[in-house]
């Protein structure tokens, strides 16, 4: 394209004063976008990819940040030193923004119909004007009903709606450039797709430049032009997508690439292991209030007949969306919550029907490992009290003098250094927290761990490195795992057989590789289809016209 | 609707009663007041027939049996001092109560709504530093320093206003002002806090990325978000104003519920003693049935519980 | 900023409206510190019920000179002792209620019987405690009234009888009383209590036309109104308000504190009683703590109370021989060191604490444990009035006791005699003294009160004597009136003039 770029970001470095030190939060970070075209800014947490979007939105706070040098130009305008009237025309107007977690992102006391016509009319719109156009842009964004939903609040709508409520509130004064900062992130693997597809339509039909932050290189893969790659606040690598993904230049893209799974072969399960856990018939409902006058009481299924067998040595996936029961299964298999009926046998014992002692002993042997690290520890102890809060439990798992050396072996186990047992978990990193999580589910040498979404919260390259870490345990203690995700690319080289859940039901069950190459069932089609592979030669054919 | 009133109906009324015997046996067990209302040098025999008079020489089951079965007719008996039905005295002292409570309150809101708003908008600013110190100020001031001075300074130096009585509006001006310094001083302090969270809040960034001017994302975006603790603080104000702003209601005159329970209680007057703590308190119920309406109004999550 | 200017100029133009009008026929405001429960004529003893109705609305048969206690006709013109306790009582001709009814003696006849219902308790009925009264009616102003056990002081007791109309509800005190006096009552509301002119009154009519009783329980805020013109009289002001000479005037308002010894072990020796007294620095706390207009006092009513006697000496103060007094009663094996509780009653005088604080320390200084303790009115009168608890430690107890009847019989039966409410006398000369004295009458009255009077204060010792009192009030500058030693209970509209 010979037209000059719509934005130029030039040699920006900012900076974060807090507590006495400065943080470079970003380092001479230069890259451009082009009208009608997907610029993705790609990097992991910490890589200042935000950074440079917020600097040319204005967002950032000016204690403690500080732009300490660089350009923001975009239609002849420097957007760094802007009066605050001059940016009040930009902002929403000519550049638009939309976030990670939508829920937060909508102010929750005031109607969504009110916030989408808010755009337009602090841009100078009439009112009544703007409340017509913004159930025009709900429909567009794809929200039933859109007319009679204007008057409903974020809550009463899903993630996936209230992203594309985002979006209709970004793209109502038709910007020219909007700045799209990790969309799906927070959202089902099926509704990002649609949220990407949208977006993409967006940008063909008003020809603006879209710039896309993200950590996930599927996404990149599927849905930009050209890539800028950040690491540690500075562009390691910028170009075509496709070029970038041929033939990485730089060693940290390159680490990239080779993390994203669907390398390896497929793993074969052994069925000749021994039965551990079986599940038979398992149901679980809710039953739900109605709301005041608008809803009658109703019962929700969250399990709805789920039977599967786990064996020893194994590692069983269970992959579903959100709304799947997948959570609600964890829950009963650790024995946090009764099913309303069906049946969970442990070693032929049934787990809902044991004694006090049994109980007790069923936890040493199947222990848990979770989602959110920061949450599952507890922050005012130290690793070695947490990883040793088990034995304190269950003393007769090992005596108090063996204690430290056991915890500095598990340390050393799972790659930490056994120097750091005396520190607190906000002194590490989010994939090193996960490690601590791990060495405490090891110490009392269960024979499942389940893992609940337990890398889902982190870094791909992290990711990658946990699952090589569970792996080797694996094959060290001969342990089975059930590993809980939310979608299919993750569980691809970990795991032996794969179920798939969806309202509740198992859909699809089998051998890895059966369920990733020849799936059964229609949801399943959808869910692979969905995910996005990080390979830009296979996009699929986006038929010109057609809205989802 | 109905079924959320009547189930918080049904609460309070449990605690009502519980909190009408409680009084009932307490204050009995203080003794007879007989000595109260007759003169010192008053004989043995007419301090007997005096109790006899009022029921008090009866055992105190007997009595309690008798208050019981007035109470289903929600008669609490007559005042010992003014020998009226003792409903009637607290019915009449409510409506300057209530009054005072509103506009108090009323006015503190409003204030200090605003000043903490303010405040949040420019944090460590001149504007907070010199709001923040006199909200500190008003929250620690005792009533009745504030009354007198007031007084003293605005109606005996300044002559700008009457010093008491409640005839006229001008006559209010000084109690509501000294009745909304305190509540004033705390609200302040709760809207700052949370307006400087709210306006750190994720939606706020989306505003100002939507081109929202400053003083609309204040005001419209994040004042109502910040409004929910604040209304439990006034509400919680509102309520002891209610009980009973003894000192503001004696120094200025004010004919309402907390001089009459004072008075009450200094002559034992228990049947005024009962019939006030009881209206009082469906007075605060209901009070507590319009924050929750309040709480629905603002925020549109509670609704759907 | 507008606002508050405009605020503060509706203000301004408000108050000076109200000023303005009160330049004209502006009623007399009297504003007064606690609103009476009611009003009725069987309760004009009461002080802050007299205070608004005894004499304006109300009348009495007879009333005492505030000077000498001389009994002074009202509604009684004469009076004669019949024997056998009949007075025949000749009443006023020409006078109506202000309901229209006349007033005779059936009149009084049924204000007199409604006094002494037990439908209502009327508080005036303690001033005729023990006493029966029945009437016959002789003519239309002549009645007799008997009293049994007959009664010496008849027409001291007629002082204390309220007459109101016959129309009165006999099973209720009322709250707007029909009198015979020259204002009638008007209203009642959250402003006050109204009386206005009755327009038939048969003596001299007050120079107001109206007169309005406010109330306002805070001393400094009732001296404000005097001072900004809200009001023309405030009484029972705090001393530390009472700061302006033009307006502020103490008074002798006839009550007398002292404090009263319970007298078990070390207070049954009365060489510990006299210590006590001596060690009392009476002069001290004059002009200090205590107003110094108060007079220090001898026995327990003033000099214008009939059985006053002029002879005795206030208590010198004599650390020295206190000591003295302490340490023989010590050897002699008194229990001196044990535990005195000084008990004060809340809301008796202004700074009674720090009085009772400063004796407590006079006391410690010649070796007694005193402590200082507060009690509420209730508490207080537990400890004060008969049956006393079996158990009761020594003590020291605060009085203070108003004798605006004249004669000693109001005060000494139930303090001294060994039957009487609050005493803690049992001595067989006294109690023949007082029996004497109450049956006397004349100079043997007087003299028969006196020695008893002598023996208590000089050879009993049942008390420390401390002051006589005195209130403040606050006269505001347009009208010109003299408070006397009744104004605590009385303050008479006819003698209020503007100047």
């Amino acid at each position: 394209m010979a037209e000059p770029a719509l934005l130029t970001v030039e040699n920006l470095s900012v900076e974060f004063h807090a507590r006495g030190k400065i943080v470079q939060a970003v380092r001479n970070v230069s890259w451009q976008v082009n009208r009608g075209e997907t610029l993705a800014i790609l990097g992991e947490s910490g890589s200042g990819k935000s950074v440079s979007s917020s600097a040319v939105m204005g967002l950032i706070d000016s204690p403690p940040g500080h732009i300490t040098a660089g350009r923001a130009l975009f239609q002849g305008q420097d957007l760094l030193t802007l009066t605050k009237d001059e940016r009040r025309e930009i902002n929403g107007r000519r550049i638009a923004m939309i976030f990670q977690d939508p829920l937060a992102h909508l102010n929750p006391v005031y109607p969504v119909g009110w916030q989408v016509a808010e755009a337009m009319r602090v841009h100078g719109v009439p009112p009544s004007e703007a409340r017509a156009r913004a159930v025009a842009l709900l429909e567009r964004v794809g929200i039933p009903h859109a007319a009679a939903r204007m008057n409903a609040y974020p809550h009463e709508f899903s993630g996936g709606q209230r992203q594309r409520i985002m979006i209709a509130m970004a793209v109502a004064m038709k910007p020219d450039l909007l700045i799209a900062d990790e969309p799906t992130t927070a959202l089902d693997v099926t509704v990002q797709a649609q949220i990407l597809t949208l977006l993409s339509e967006l940008r063909d039909e008003t020809g603006m430049g879209l710039v896309l932050i993200t950590h996930d290189l599927g996404v990149v893969a599927q849905h930009a032009d050209r890539m800028v790659v950040m690491k540690d606040g500075e562009v390691v690598e910028t170009g075509r997508v496709a070029d970038v993904f041929r033939a990485p230049a730089h060693d940290y893209t390159r680490r990239l690439l080779g993390a994203a799974p669907g390398k390896l072969p497929f793993r074969v399960p052994d069925e000749a292991a021994e039965l551990l856990l079986e599940v038979q018939g398992l149901v679980k409902s809710f039953h739900l209030r109605g709301r005041f006058l608008r809803e009658a009481a109703r019962e929700v299924r969250a399990l709805d007949g789920v039977s599967f067998a786990l064996r020893k040595g194994e590692t069983l996936g269970i992959v579903g969306e959100s709304g799947s029961g997948k959570t609600t299964l964890a829950r009963v298999l650790l024995r946090l919550m009764e099913p309303s009926s069906g049946s969970v046998r442990y070693r032929g014992q049934d787990v809902f029907a044991m004694s006090k002692e049994q109980v007790f002993a069923f936890r040493r042997r199947v222990q848990v490992v979770f989602q959110d690290p920061t949450a599952s520890l507890n922050p005012r102890m130290t690793v070695e009290e947490i990883i040793g809060e088990h034995w304190a439990i269950h003393p007769e798992a090992l005596p108090a003098e063996g204690r430290r050396a056991a915890v500095e072996k598990l340390l050393v186990q799972v790659g930490l250094d056994p120097a750091h047992a005396r520190r607190h978990p906000h002194q590490f990193s989010g994939g090193q927290r996960q490690r601590i999580a791990i060495a405490r589910a090891l110490s009392l040498k269960p024979e499942v761990i389940l893992c609940d979404e337990a890398v889902s919260a982190l870094d791909v390259s992290v990711q990658a490195q946990v699952i090589e870490l569970l792996k080797d345990i694996q094959k060290q203690y001969g342990l089975s795992f059930i590993f809980i995700a939310h979608d299919l690319p993750v569980v691809r080289d970990f795991a032996d057989r794969v179920l798939v859940m969806h309202r509740g039901q198992i859909v699809e069950q089998g051998p890895t590789g059966a369920v990733f190459t020849a799936p059964q069932a229609d949801y399943t089609r959808t869910l692979l289809a969905a995910s996005p592979k990080a390979d830009p030669t296979h996009r699929p054919q986006r038929r010109a016209g057609e809205r989802l | 609707m109905t079924g959320f009133l009547g189930k918080r109906m049904l609460w309070s009324a449990g605690s009502l009663i519980g909190l009408v015997i409680l009084v009932f046996f307490m204050a009995r067990l203080t003794g007879s007041p007989a000595d109260l209302y007759l003169p010192i040098d008053a004989p043995n025999e007419m301090r007997e027939e005096f109790a006899r008079l009022h029921g008090f020489d009866l055992p105190l089951w007997q009595q309690f049996a008798n208050f019981l079965r007035d109470l289903l007719v929600f008669d609490f008996g007559d005042s010992l001092r003014q020998g009226r039905p003792a409903v009637d005295l607290v019915l009449e002292a409510l409506p300057t109560t209530l009054l005072l409570a509103f506009w108090s309150i009323g006015i503190a809101l409003m204030v200090a709504v605003i000043t903490g708003a303010l405040a949040a908008w420019r944090p460590n600013g001149i504007f907070d530093r010199i709001a923040t110190l006199l909200s500190l100020i008003g929250a620690s001031l005792p009533n009745f320093w504030v009354a007198i001075v007031g007084v003293l300074v605005f109606a005996v130096q300044l002559r700008w206003v009457p010093t008491s009585g409640t005839g006229t509006v001008v006559q209010w001006v000084l109690p509501v002002a000294v009745l909304a310094i305190r509540p004033c001083g705390l609200i302040v302090q709760v809207a700052r806090s949370t307006m400087i969270s709210v306006l750190s809040a994720p939606y706020v960034k989306t505003a100002e990325a939507k081109g929202v001017p400053r003083r609309a994302i204040i005001f419209v975006h994040a004042l109502r978000n910040a409004m929910l603790p604040v209304i439990t603080v006034a509400g919680d104000q509102a309520a002891g104003i209610i009980n009973g702003a003894v000192i503001v209601e004696t120094i200025f005159g004010f004919p309402g519920v907390g001089r009459l329970m004072i008075d009450s209680i200094s002559y034992r007057d228990f049947a005024v003693i009962q019939a006030g703590v009881m209206i009082t308190a469906i007075a605060i119920f209901l009070l507590n049935v319009l924050i929750d309406i309040a709480y629905a109004l603002l925020d549109p999550r509670t609704r759907a519980a | 900023m507008t606002k508050a200017r405009l605020l503060g100029a509706v203000a301004m133009a408000t108050c000076l409206f109200a000023t303005a009008s009160q330049a004209q026929d502006t009623p007399l405001r009297i504003v007064l510190p606690s609103e009476p429960a009611d009003i009725d004529a069987c309760n004009t003893t009461v002080s802050n019920i007299g205070i608004i109705i005894k004499e304006n609305v109300v009348e009495t048969l007879t009333t005492l000179n505030p000077e000498n206690s001389a009994v002074q006709p009202r509604l009684a013109t004469g009076w004669t002792d019949q024997g056998n306790g009949t007075w025949r009582v000749t009443l006023r001709e020409g006078v109506t209620f202000h309901d229209g009814a006349a007033f005779n003696a059936e009149a009084v006849a049924n204000s007199i019987s409604r006094l002494q219902s037990e439908a209502i308790a009327c508080r005036d009925r303690t001033k005729i405690r023990g006493i029966t009264l029945k009437t016959a009616v002789v003519d239309d102003l002549t009645i007799d009234i008997t009293a049994d056990p007959p009664q010496v002081l008849m027409p001291t007791l007629l002082s204390f009888i309220g007459v109101g109309s016959p129309n009165t509800p006999a099973d209720q005190l009322s709250r707007a009383p029909v009198g015979t006096g020259p204002m009638k009552f008007v209203a009642w509301d959250a402003a006050g209590i109204t009386v206005a002119q009755s327009g038939s009154y048969w003596g001299e009519k007050p120079a107001f036309e109206t007169a309005q009783y406010i109330f306002r329980g805070e001393s400094a805020l009732r001296a404000s109104m005097v001072e900004i013109g809200e009001a023309d009289i405030a009484a029972d002001i705090a001393p530390q308000d009472a700061v302006n000479p033009a307006t502020d005037i103490a008074f002798l308002n006839g009550e007398t504190t002292r404090i009263r010894m319970v007298m078990k072990p070390p207070l049954d020796d009365i060489r510990v009683r006299k210590a006590l007294n001596l060690a009392f620095d009476r002069e001290a706390l004059v002009g200090t703590l205590f107003s110094d207009k108060v007079l220090l006092s001898t026995q327990h009513f003033l000099p214008k109370i009939n059985g006053y006697n002029p002879d005795l000496k206030v208590w010198p103060y004599d650390p020295e021989q206190a000591k003295a007094l302490i340490d023989e009663a010590r050897a002699a094996g008194v229990p001196v060191d044990q535990e005195l509780r000084l008990v004060g009653r809340i809301g008796f005088y202004p700074n009674q604490l720090e009085a009772l604080q400063a004796m407590q320390q006079m006391w410690a200084a010649i070796g007694l444990n005193v402590k200082v303790e507060m009690m509420e009115s209730a508490e207080w009168l537990k400890l004060a009035n008969k049956p006393y608890a079996d158990d009761r430690p020594a003590m020291l107890i605060q009085e203070m006791h108003d004798n605006n009847n004249g004669d000693a019989a109001f005060t000494m039966q139930f303090r001294y005699h060994s039957t009487g409410q609050q005493s803690e006398m049992a001595v067989p000369e006294i109690d023949a003294l007082l029996d004497k004295a109450l049956a006397a009458t004349g100079e043997e009255r007087t003299k028969t009160f006196q020695e008893a009077n002598r023996i208590i204060a000089d050879e009993i010792v049942p008390a420390v004597p401390m002051y006589h009192m005195v209130s403040f009030m606050r006269v505001g500058e347009r009208i010109s009136y003299a408070p006397n030693s009744l104004s605590g209970s009385l303050i008479e509209l006819a003698d209020i003039a503007p100047k």
